[in-house]
């Protein structure tokens, strides 16, 4: 091949550098981004002309025309300009390997390494993921300074040593090679101290002004130092101001807290105590930030045994969400028509809890509705103190205001809720913080705009233009790590800093706060948002030191070894905030709710964030584009999911591209028949419809557009569900690639579900879970296939390596199958590639249905590698490249692979994949920075499959035998166990019986996925169990 | 009865068929002269333009192996879970076809049927051929083909050795032998007519060449007598080869666990429809090839009906086939097995599989007629239907097979891709240039053996009419 596509200098890397189109009018362009570890102040700046001097940069004669034309032309080929820049990344980055604040040694070799290091030997560093602004603990595994893994803080309240998938999913955005590299003013090339002297300058109007043209726009946060910050810019311009914008706000959590308590405040749902459990539209086990705790203690209440007994869930939705695929009982419903759902509630609530008295709905339910409101309210009312509503972030406040209302009369608060001052310093990041912007912007009164929010160009609702707004906004500034529609939109684009390469802090939504450390130099010269914020002050402190200092008083002893303490456990201890025991103002509630009109008929339009790519910001992330949506199991594409009614009404089918028109704005989308629908809602989900290079997939170097972008379908005012929506066909196709198109288990006996009811009826194994009987009943004895496979006596070695699946616990969440992607180094083939059935994650993360399309009842059911004993794919390869292991493995010899396919095709469970194209080829030097060191990277023409995570074994082993002693139970993860947030998956030893995989291999709920081909997997699955109200049945 | 058969037999005119074996008064000179004729004739501008025709086959047969090896199999239509699909059906088709030559030479030579001899080169070279592009696709549709001898049982300094469990293994043995045996055969049937070709030839040139091949025969007494003893022994190690080679290819199947192919029914009902689609093929070509080449003499309707009573014969052991297997499906209560041929005849690709059904089943059933069986056109298209047949047959085992399984989660389709349809049909036109050259430069009929039956023919006594009825 030629030239890689994103040369990274590295060292002892000779490849060139490709030149960038871009133009490099000042000396200080030469070095690219900033010198890292060098100090900003370069003395004295000097004026350039009269003009500057009087009357600001504005006022300069454009800087192109200064020069002779073709002075800016990049020279073609390997021009003296090129070696200049090669030289300075270089030299620049040759320090990558040390953190930001290390001294910079210019060294060649890494022959004295940091304290601590051992090449080979990763090392774990405490950091935390934000998202919205609240932070998940993590710990970063990095290999001589690189990252290349992402696990959860056990010591993190949230985190307890789980994430989500798109934490999981981050390292492939830190190491994008399509990230920003260049800061630009109106698209032309300019210095970090450019920028600075540009605000400096402009800085003395401001001063003048008290900023009154200045304003801040940025993602909620919940970082003290950017609190600070903010709080210094206010003290010099008293009238700037802040405001927040998120595409996914939580606001109405705190309005309707605000309206239900006096103030707002952040509620948290100790799932794990509740018996009974109703989701209004909440979708509370989608593993991120704020949810990832209620996964486990949800999971803890699945299981049948638990002392406690089984929680119930009731889901109230119109969308099947993870949530709902959990549910016990499932009610979809228009978004619009949850708030009534609520009152009826609370009504039905109200004839025997006293406070709730005085409640109803503005519209009076019918039949099924009814009925499962008065199921519901038997069950909650019955449960006091251990029952909980959960309101969703989608709903309206008065929704959250009566749930909290709900909860308190049901003597939640306290055992199944509490509460707590919010985290994030922006709690109106929607529509409320956002307005008074708006209205400015349009007044003309905004001079500076500094974005430091995601894309707000993009993400703006349809009723607002945004761009036209920015045009009159004489100096706009963007913070982004991509070059996006924002930065197109405004005249300095300042490149950002990924939150792994620069300096932070983060309070998660309990409180708690965390130092976010860098884990590696900026690869591309990034700013931080703290080193923005402290371009508009006077001193010039970087945001390391500013850190400290703001910090410093929370030390009880002596700061610097505290911070060192913080910095390894990544959590400051002491910092969760009080829980504080709100009262309710009963009455205020019951009068916003008597105020409750009955929602506008007709078909709604459902916004949703989506599963994957979020509000669009993980788009480039090719890990979560190419991950299957946990429900619709889409790939690569956003879909407008209709009800299985609405979609035979309207003659739709999956990939048929309509027209979806709400208050007279239109986008096309493909339609996506959805079980479990709501019949009278269409939901999409934004984030999709850009041009985007699609990082990681073969042969995609051109952009292409990825989705729909349904964003102008968006209102301001109602963000989440509009009525009105008009749908038309326009009668094309749209090719859509998913990773599962059957979806049903054609009665077979695979992935099995029981209700509590009939497991406790039959706690003994019932045939199809029996190893011993075949389906049906009879007995096995003889029965099962013949294998050529010798019988192996596994208990002459230490270990006897099992997994086991608890599909009570699973959510389908799809964490697991993004990190074993991290963690073995699988490739991303991209949509068409999926469309052809060549996906590569080893994890495929089964869904099924069951009952009628209107109320499915749905099963995930993680898929990969069983490590059969008997495998039926070793019997077939001519050439012995898949073998097993003494200890149970079925290990893949990529060397030996000559790849036949026959193994696959002889899997029964089809959990092998085939390296069809050269995935891995034409990776730019940062992608390959992605790459962990200890997996392989497999090459075109080898099969390849889950390995147990073998790496981890033998790494454990190693230090297990220094130590002379065996591997203990909880000494040993595999990646996807260890990022699971229910703890659905356990791996070990069976030769202890006390392990948790032994144990689970004991239960009662144990059945091997088609045991009857005498495949003996290792892998084994507990039934799911549901606990359905005999009510409703 | 019997004395009366023998001496029908002995006509070269059975006495209940009416055709003879050889039209017309032949001794050694006309036969010499007009069975090595096609060789010494300038080739025609028929000839010329089908020969164009394959050689751009083989043209496109090169691109799309080329384009395979470069991209990989990715650029085939092939998935997960479909790991095999055009590449395997092709390669089970084309060892199909082969199995025609060495039945027909080996196993009728041993029965002494005389109707073998006039056929039998034709068919041989046929299996050659096929077995050559048969081969081509078990190294081709390896990943990674460059390590392909890994499979071959070396002594590598890695004490690595195959893996003798894998039927893939036992194919590699099977085809390999089976290629050798036919080679060495076909060699040794063609030594006289080589020397003959050398005796007869008109340029030095061509008598060097047809010298060399022909190893120095002379036509001594010594010569023949090694000769006879040598094609006999080969005949006799070939006859095994005839039914072991697609018994071992249909163990790639049958002894996976995968529903549709794990069926102990597949190996005769393999070699069944190896002999039956090898014979259509044999058809289609010697249908145009006597008629071109002027060979209707010695190839006579009492060929071709023969053989379309083998077409026929051996369609019914298919059908069968097809019967048992669905009926097993269905006796055996398995629920996987049962989907599977339930979704063979419902589900995405039933329209190959009904294509298959009536091309198999229905049209060999044209073959209990006289009329259909000695009408040159209708045993022409009937052959050709026949190939189509047993290609969709192939492609229905393994692709319908692998594309629903066991977990439904996993189910995909396959689509082939231009380059799966180029690879398939640039064998045909490789298949086709190599018999065309074959035709060409060496007698399509064994012109000894075919001079010996006329000696036989001629030393025996009239046909004797037998009166049969009342």
């Amino acid at each position: 091949m030629t030239t890689p596509r994103f040369p990274l200098p590295v060292l002892g890397s000779s490849a060139p550098v490709e030149p960038q189109a871009v133009d490099l009018p000042d000396e200080a362009s030469f070095a690219p981004g900033r010198q890292p570890g060098s100090d900003h102040g370069y003395g004295r700046s000097y004026w350039r002309s009269v003009e500057e001097q009087l009357h600001g940069e504005a006022a300069l004669p454009h800087r192109d025309q200064e020069f002779p034309p073709g002075a800016f032309d990049v020279p073609k080929g390997f021009a003296r300009r090129d070696f200049l820049q090669l030289m300075g990344a270089s030299v620049a980055l040759a320090g990558l390997t040390a953190c930001t604040e290390k001294p910079v040694e210019r060294i060649l070799a890494y022959n004295k390494a940091p304290d601590g290091v051992v090449p080979g030997n990763p090392l774990h560093y405490a950091t935390a993921f934000v998202q919205d602004g609240l932070a998940l603990g993590v710990l970063a595994t990095s290999w001589e300074g690189r990252p290349v893994k992402v696990e959860g803080n056990p010591s993190h309240p949230i985190s307890r040593g789980t994430t989500g998938p798109h934490a999981q999913a981050e390292l492939a955005t830190l190491y994008d090679p399509f990230r920003a590299r260049v800061l630009k003013e109106r698209g032309a090339g300019r210095s970090w101290r450019g920028f600075r002297e540009s605000m400096r300058i402009r800085s003395a109007a401001w001063e003048k002004d008290g900023g009154a043209g200045l304003r801040f726009l940025s993602g909620p946060s919940s970082s003290l130092l950017v609190g600070s910050l903010r709080e210094a810019i206010a003290q010099r311009f008293p009238k700037a101001r802040f405001h927040a914008w998120s595409a996914t706000p939580r606001d109405s959590v705190y309005e309707g807290t605000a309206l239900a308590f006096g103030r707002a405040l952040e509620p948290h749902y100790v799932v794990e105590k509740a018996d009974v459990i109703l989701s209004l539209d909440a979708d509370f086990l989608e593993a991120r930030p704020d949810t990832v705790d209620q996964n486990l203690g949800f999971a803890n209440r699945r299981e049948p045994h638990h002392p406690k007994g089984m929680n119930r869930l009731y889901v109230v939705e119109p969308r099947f969400s993870i949530t709902g695929g959990m549910a016990d009982h499932r009610l979809r419903l228009r978004s619009a028509d949850i708030e009534a759902f609520t009152l009826a509630l609370a009504a039905e609530l109200g004839k025997s809890v006293p406070t709730l008295s005085g409640y109803r709905s503005p519209v009076p339910l019918d039949g099924e509705r009814a009925k499962f409101v008065a199921a519901v309210a038997k069950d909650l009312a019955g449960k006091r103190g251990a029952a909980l509503v959960i309101p969703g972030e989608r709903q309206t406040a008065l929704t959250h205001a009566v749930a909290q209302a709900i909860n308190a009369s049901l003597g939640a608060i306290g055992a199944t809720l509490t509460f707590t001052e919010p985290a994030v310093l922006d709690t109106a990041s929607g529509r409320a913080g956002w307005q008074a912007l708006v209205d400015d912007l349009r007044a003309g009164k905004v001079d500076t705009l500094v974005i430091t929010a995601w894309n707000p160009v993009f993400t703006t609702p349809g009723d607002v233009d945004l761009p036209g707004l920015l045009k009159r906004v004489p100096n706009a500034v963007y913070l982004g790590l991509h070059d996006d529609e924002t930065s197109r939109a405004v005249n300095w684009f300042l490149p950002a800093a990924h939150p792994f390469e620069s300096w932070g802090d983060a309070r998660s939504r309990d409180g708690a706060l965390s130092i976010v450390q860098p884990l590696i130099q900026p690869l591309f010269g990034g700013i931080s948002e703290a080193e923005v914020l402290g371009a508009f002050l006077t001193d010039d402190t970087k945001p390391y030191n500013r850190l400290k200092a703001l910090h410093a008083s929370r030390a009880k002893t002596d700061f610097d070894s505290e911070w060192e303490v913080w910095l390894a456990n990544g959590v400051v201890p002491g910092t969760a905030s009080p829980a504080v025991t709100p009262s309710l103002q009963t009455e205020k509630v019951r009068a916003a709710a008597a105020q409750a009109r009955p929602a506008p008929a007709g078909l709604e339009l459902d916004v949703v964030h989506d599963y994957k790519i979020l509000d669009g910001r993980y788009a480039l992330n090719s890990w979560l584009q190419e991950l299957p949506d946990p429900i619709t199991k889409v790939t690569w594409d956003n879909v407008a999911q209709f009800g299985p009614g609405m979609a035979k009404q309207l003659g739709l089918g999956n990939g048929d591209l309509v027209t979806l028109t709400v208050s007279g704005r239109s986008v096309q989308v493909p339609a996506w028949v959805q079980p479990g629908h709501a019949d009278d809602a269409v939901t999409v989900s934004i984030g999709y419809g850009r041009k985007q290079h699609t990082l990681g997939v073969k042969d995609a170097d051109e952009p292409v557009v990825v989705g729909h972008d349904v964003y102008p379908l968006r209102s301001a005012a109602s963000p989440w569900f509009l009525t009105g929506l008009e749908v038309k066909k326009t009668g094309r196709k749209y090719p859509i690639s998913t990773t599962q198109v059957t979806n049903v288990t054609e009665g077979r006996p695979i992935a099995l579900m029981q209700s509590l009811e009939e497991f406790e009826k039959h706690p003994e194994a019932p045939e199809q879970r029996s190893p011993e009987k075949l389906p049906g009943g009879k007995e096995l004895e003889g029965r099962l296939l013949p294998s050529v496979q010798p019988e192996v006596d596994y208990s002459k070695l230490p270990y006897k390596w099992a997994m086991a699946v608890d599909m009570s616990r699973c959510t389908g969440c799809s964490a697991c199958v993004v990190a074993c992607q991290a963690e073995n180094n699988i490739p991303v083939v991209g949509k068409y590639q999926v469309g052809r059935g060549r996906e590569m994650q080893w994890i495929r993360m089964d869904r099924y249905y069951s009952g009628p399309a209107e109320s499915p009842e749905m099963v995930s059911q993680p898929m990969f590698c069983q490590h059969c004993e008997t495998a039926p794919c070793e019997y077939v390869c001519p050439v012995n490249a898949t073998v097993h292991s003494d200890e149970g493995l079925n290990d893949m010899v990529y060397n030996r692979c000559i790849g036949t396919r026959y193994c696959s095709n002889n899997c029964p469970y089809k959990v092998r994949h085939f390296n069809y194209l050269h995935w891995t080829q034409d990776k730019s030097q940062v992608e390959k920075m992605l790459m962990n060191p200890d997996v392989t990277v497999r090459a075109r023409g080898v099969m390849e499959k889950c390995t147990y995570c073998v790496q981890r074994i033998e790494r454990t082993r190693i230090a297990s035998r220094i130590e002379n002693r065996t591997i203990g139970d909880t000494e040993l993860k595999t990646a996807c166990q260890q990022v699971c947030p229910t703890n659905a998956l356990t791996f070990g030893s069976l030769h202890d019986p006390k392990t948790q995989v032994s144990q689970r291999h004991a239960d009662p709920r144990r059945f091997d996925v088609l045991h009857e081909l005498n495949t003996r997997p290792r892998t084994v699955y507990l039934t799911k169990i549901k606990n359905p109200n005999p009510e409703l049945g | 009865m019997a004395a009366a058969e023998h001496a029908a037999a002995a006509s070269g005119a059975d006495a209940l068929d009416a055709y003879p074996l050889m039209v017309g008064k032949q001794d050694n000179t006309t036969l010499t002269g007009n069975l090595l004729a096609h060789v010494w004739a300038r080739p025609d501008k028929g000839w010329l333009l089908s020969f164009m025709i394959a050689l751009s086959g083989s043209g496109a047969l090169v691109l799309a192996i080329t384009v395979t090896l470069v991209e990989g199999i990715g650029a085939w239509g092939n998935n997960i879970p479909v790991g095999w699909a055009f590449d395997i059906t092709n390669f089970v088709w084309w060892i199909g076809i082969g199995h025609a030559g060495t039945l027909i030479s080996a196993i009728l030579f041993l029965f002494q049927q005389r109707w073998r001899t006039a056929i039998n080169r034709f068919s041989e070279a046929m299996t050659i051929f096929a077995v050559m592009c048969a081969g081509l696709f078990p190294l081709l549709h390896t990943g990674r083909p460059w390590f392909a001898y890994f499979m071959f049982p070396y002594p590598s300094t890695l004490e690595m050795w195959p893996q003798f469990k894998s039927p893939l293994i036992w194919d590699v043995f099977a085809v390999s032998t089976y290629f050798t045996v036919s080679v060495l055969f076909w060699y040794l049937g063609l030594i006289p007519d080589l020397a003959s070709l050398r005796d007869a030839s008109k340029s030095p040139i061509q008598r060097k060449l047809y010298g060399i091949f022909a190893l120095g025969w002379r036509g001594s007494g010594r010569h023949w007598h090694n000769y006879k003893v040598g094609y006999l022994l080969l005949a006799g190690l070939s006859t095994p080869l005839v039914v072991s080679v697609h018994t071992i290819v249909s163990f790639d199947f049958a002894v996976s666990l995968i529903p549709g192919w794990h069926t102990t029914i597949f190996p005769p009902y393999f070699v069944a429809g190896a002999v039956f689609s090898g014979f259509a093929m044999v058809m289609s070509w010697m249908v145009p090839a006597r008629h071109f080449l002027g060979l209707k003499h010695v190839i006579t309707m009492r060929h071709l009906e023969n053989m379309n009573k083998i077409i026929l014969a051996t369609g019914m052991l298919v059908s069968y086939g097809y019967l048992m297997e669905h009926f097993i499906a269905w006796y055996s209560g398995n629920q996987f097995e049962w989907f599977v041929f339930f979704n063979r005849a419902t589900g995405p690709y039933k329209g190959v599989y009904y294509l298959m059904l009536f091309c198999n089943v229905l049209v060999p059933q044209l073959f209990w007629f006289k009329y259909f069986r000695t009408s040159i056109p209708w045993m022409f298209i009937a052959s050709i239907f026949v190939n189509i047949g047993m290609w969709c047959e192939r492609f229905v085992i393994i692709v319908t097979s692998l594309h629903r399984d066991f977990l439904p989660a996993a189910w995909d389709m396959y689509y082939p891709t231009w380059v799966d349809i180029t690879l398939f049909l640039g064998t045909i036109g490789f298949f086709s240039t190599c018999f065309l050259l074959f035709l060409k430069f060496i007698p399509a009929v064994a012109v000894s053996e075919v001079k010996e039956l006329n000696e036989e023919l001629q030393h025996r006594p009239a046909p004797v009419t037998v009166v049969t009825g009342a």
